[in-house]
């Protein structure tokens, strides 16, 4: 299948903080949770895919195009919501369309004011008199506009209400429905992206931990129930991260790898990640 | 580059009402008094803040960060910065030179020639000041350089202050026409410099 999006060795130093070796692609037609929590790296990653900061390492290639050389002609398909309005405040949405008409070549009013209908955004308020959730759906509004191939949403759920959130996850699943399309989407409310995500790639201080298939991580992954004396014989190398209270321990396992008799519970994507990241700080 | 100035245009709208109310009152107050100088520096000091505010108003909605993730290059919104800046400063010395025109027609105040010269002079200026303030506001950012940017107006003005306490022999006519007529070519020079430092320090800057 072919990949939209590879990210290959991807490096990025800071002080106290290394975005190291980032991996991972994402096919065509496919949505990707970027999980981590935060300060893990999600925001530097969807950074340097839009070239926003300067990489230290490593290779990009959107649309099977190395991002460096081809940044405009990307940037054209490409949709970006990031975490927070961006516009001017005393812009107004017909003011946006207008600007917007000059800065993308395939800007498509009437897309636009659709949206703006389906999202009851005045188009003559000013973006500052908007709520939050206003600015996020015109926001989309505005990414949606240009008939873009590839959505990159950087945290562009959080801080809105659960009615607002589903109404915009749904036009994300409208989105995907055309098989040309693909999202990128980072966020920390695990339950939207469990919701809607094929894959999952969970960046850890700055190192992909996994990232891997939806589907697969909840059929792989469960959570081991038992004693501690049982917990103390059973090999560490299984164990990826463990929670351990006085009545006994809790622990991620990949369910083949364990032989014998265990109470083994399903897990969520939000307990992958909590005990990926406890068994990390071990 | 076209959105870009849209976009200013528009950030700039409702301090563009202050700004006209500003220019009709020392525009005003030039013609009563019949001296232009006043509303000369103003609109120079104005077209020079321009820019300021428009990069204030980017920075406090972190617009450029999302501008970038558009299909527009560094180097562009740079170019868009100082062709506002320019073209409003352009527009301002053109509504000097109409108002000294007007001066000049109904009073004896000035002549014609020494009209022309004052609003080139005071355009050039403010093109100067344009080449030096806008690298530093893409380095620092509007909050530090507002300081720095007093500094640069400051230090000039204090040292053409100091001239006559100086004892410093004038240079000849000779020297002063010949300067006058070179100085376009000092400050498009000037200008393309400040154009290319800008662009350079706008390349390596993160968002």
């Amino acid at each position: 299948m072919e990949n939209v999006l590879e990210v290959k060795n991807l490096s990025k130093d800071y002080e106290g903080f290394h975005l190291q070796n980032v991996s991972f692609s994402l096919p065509k037609g496919c949505i990707m949770g970027l999980i981590g929590e935060n300060g893990a790296g999600k925001s530097t990653t969807i950074k340097l895919l839009l070239n926003l900061i300067h990489r230290d390492g490593g290779d990009i290639q959107i649309f099977s195009k190395c991002n460096l050389t081809h940044e405009k002609a990307i940037k054209e398909e490409l949709g970006v919501v990031l975490d927070e309005s961006n516009f001017p405040d005393n812009l107004c949405a017909r003011d946006i369309d207008l600007v917007m008409k000059s800065v993308y070549a395939k800007w498509d009013q009437n897309v636009f004011s659709s949206y703006l209908r389906r999202f009851a955004l005045p188009d003559r308020k000013r973006v500052k008199d908007y709520s939050k959730g206003m600015k996020m759906k015109l926001s989309i509004a505005v990414a949606l506009s240009h008939h873009p191939r590839f959505l990159i949403l950087d945290e562009a759920t959080s801080g809105l209400d659960p009615m607002v959130r589903e109404e915009i996850l749904d036009i994300f699943l409208e989105f995907i429905q055309d098989e040309e399309h693909s999202i990128l989407i980072s966020s920390h409310i695990i339950s939207d992206l469990e919701k809607i995500a094929d894959y999952i790639t969970f960046i850890h201080k700055g190192k992909v931990m996994f990232s891997e298939v939806k589907d697969s991580l909840l059929e792989d992954y469960g959570i081991l129930k038992c004693t501690h004396t049982e917990f103390d014989q059973l090999d560490k190398e299984l164990i990826i991260g463990c929670r351990k209270n006085q009545f006994g321990v809790e622990a991620l396992v990949r369910r083949k790898k364990l032989q014998g008799k265990f109470l083994i519970d399903s897990a969520g994507i939000e307990d992958i990640m909590l005990f990926h990241s406890r068994g990390a700080g071990r | 580059m076209k959105g870009l100035i849209i976009k200013d245009v528009f950030a700039l709208r409702q301090q563009g009402k202050i700004l006209l109310g500003l220019l009709a009152f020392y525009a005003f107050y030039s013609i009563m008094f019949e001296n232009i100088s006043m509303l000369a520096a103003m609109i120079v000091l104005l077209c020079v803040m321009l820019p300021l505010t428009t990069m204030a108003y980017d920075e406090k909605s972190k617009w450029e960060k999302y501008a970038l993730s558009m299909p527009i290059e560094r180097k562009t919104i740079v170019q868009s910065k100082y062709l506002f800046a320019i073209v409003a400063e352009l527009i301002g010395v053109v509504i000097v030179g109409i108002l000294s025109g007007l001066i000049v027609l109904f009073t004896d105040e000035m002549k014609i020639m020494e009209m022309l010269i004052m609003t080139l002079v005071i355009g050039g200026v403010g093109l100067v000041f344009l080449a030096i303030i806008l690298p530093i506001l893409f380095k620092f950012g509007v909050e530090k350089a507002r300081f720095i940017m007093l500094i640069v107006v400051f230090i000039p003005t204090m040292l053409v202050m100091m001239i006559p306490h100086l004892d410093i022999v004038p240079p000849s006519i000779q020297i002063v026409k010949l300067f006058g007529y070179l100085s376009p070519l000092i400050i498009l020079g000037l200008l393309m410099f400040s154009i290319k430092m800008s662009i350079a320090i706008y390349n390596r800057k993160e968002f």
